[in-house]
Formats: C-alpha cells, sequence, structure tokens
C-alpha cells in the first residue's frame, strides 16, 4: 500500500490541502479521495477536518484547531462575550459567532457550519484576566453594556481583590484607548489607596 | 444525579449539536445550562411540595 493510499490523519485535527503534501504528490487529488471515502470533512476552500469518535458520535475538530489550521499556525485568541460574562462584571450577552483577534485576517469566516469573526489586532500572548477586562471595556457596546455600569461593577470587583490593580494598570497602559484609561484609571488609584 | 456536562465528552456533544443544528456552541451551552438550572429548580420545588405532606 502506498503512502498517498493510508495517510496518517489523526482524528479531531484539521488540515489544509498542502498539509497533505507529505502523503501524495497530488494533495487536492488526494483530499478530494478522503473527502469521498468519508475519512475528511470539507469545511471552506481548501481547509478539511477529520472527525473524531466520541461516545455520542463523531464529533468535529475543535475551533482551537479549526483557527491553528486556518490562520496556518498564526498566533490567535478567543474573546468575546464567553470570555466577557466570566468576568463576573454583569455582562449576559453571547454572540451567535465565536469572535478571534489574530494577527493575519479580518472578516466573519463560515468554517463548516461554525462562523468565527476574525479581528487583526494587537493582543497579548496569554492574556490575563485583567486583559480580556479592557477588551468588554473597549467593546461595551457589543457586549450590551454601558460603560459606566461596567466601571461600577469593575469598582467594586477590584474592591474584593477580584483582579490584580497592577496587572489591570499594565493592561490600560498597553491596549486600551484613550476613553478606557480615563475611566478606568480612577478606580485604580482608589484601590491603591 | 448525573448531569451531562459532568462527562468529559460534553465538549464533544456540544460540537455535533453545532454541526447538525447550525447553532453557535455558545448558544446551546447556554440554553443548556437555563434548562438545567429551571430542572434543578423544579426539582427542588416538588420536592418541598411532597414535604408539606
Amino acid at each position: 500500500m502506498t503512502r498517498a493510499a493510508n495517510p496518517l490523519i489523526e482524528p479531531g485535527k484539521a488540515y489544509r490541502t498542502r498539509d497533505l503534501a507529505a502523503w501524495g504528490a497530488n494533495p487536492a487529488r488526494l483530499a478530494k479521495r478522503m473527502v469521498q471515502t468519508g475519512q475528511l470533512v470539507p469545511l471552506i476552500r481548501g481547509l478539511y477536518m477529520r472527525p473524531v469518535a466520541s461516545r455520542f458520535g463523531q464529533a468535529p475538530a475543535s475551533d482551537q484547531e479549526l483557527l491553528h489550521a486556518f490562520l496556518d499556525r498564526a498566533p490567535f485568541i478567543f474573546t468575546g462575550p464567553e470570555r466577557w460574562n466570566a468576568l463576573g462584571l454583569g455582562t449576559t450577552a453571547i454572540f451567535a459567532h465565536s469572535l478571534v483577534y489574530n494577527t493575519k485576517r479580518s472578516g466573519l469566516f463560515k468554517l463548516g457550519r461554525r462562523s468565527f469573526l476574525l479581528r487583526r489586532t494587537a493582543f497579548p500572548e496569554n492574556p490575563p484576566r485583567e486583559w480580556f477586562v479592557v477588551d468588554l471595556l473597549e467593546h461595551a457596546d457589543e457586549a450590551n453594556a454601558s460603560r459606566s455600569d461596567l466601571a461600577a461593577a469593575l469598582g467594586e470587583a477590584l474592591g474584593r481583590g477580584s483582579f490584580n490593580a497592577d496587572v489591570l494598570a499594565s493592561m490600560l497602559d498597553r491596549y486600551a484607548s484613550k476613553g478606557t484609561k480615563t475611566l478606568v484609571k480612577p478606580l485604580l488609584s482608589r484601590t491603591q489607596e | 444525579m448525573n448531569f451531562v456536562h459532568e462527562d468529559p465528552n460534553f465538549v464533544n456533544l456540544l460540537g455535533i449539536i453545532t454541526e447538525n443544528r447550525n447553532i453557535s456552541p455558545a448558544v446551546i451551552e447556554k440554553d443548556y445550562w437555563g434548562n438545567t438550572t429551571l430542572e434543578q429548580d423544579c426539582a427542588n420545588i416538588r420536592a418541598w411540595i411532597r414535604s408539606l405532606g
């Protein structure tokens, strides 16, 4: 059996057509054949995934895995309502698509049946919770929240010690707009008093 | 009582529903938690009514 006849693709992983070049001279034809045999599921032109078996049936590759392949291993992070709501600052809205900051692409992309809103913007590699606070304040309108309500909730959370004031100050300096800095800095000075 | 979210494959279940129903996993998970909480409240109310005799 040739290598192309039996490519070592892992369940739960996403692949670009060119990733299949390791198993055949014509990766596009190989991908087409693997789709026909049910080994790969096409997501978008040039991007495929291998479902993974679970006790609930064939499960798709994770969002993380899809984005990893789609963005060609470029850095990215998931943000948006799921992360914002977990901060405990009173927001409850959710989006119909996942919000992803990255260094390569902007726009709304549908990968299979999942949609991702990609934004090319600056973000820390391993964002602390305090960065998500800044991100939420910057996008309060998208989270259906008022900036003043968020500031009040943040003031209380800082008083309880829910966030690190020094880390928040550092995230503000690096990632916040002038408006957000003006809103949050008085809260920080109150905490540090 | 065992809950589906306690299953290590819960995340896979969310993925399967997302693929089959074309609904965001965040919406599915929020709906799940809403229903689970309501179900738990109903169970508590039923237990309270039973305790009244």
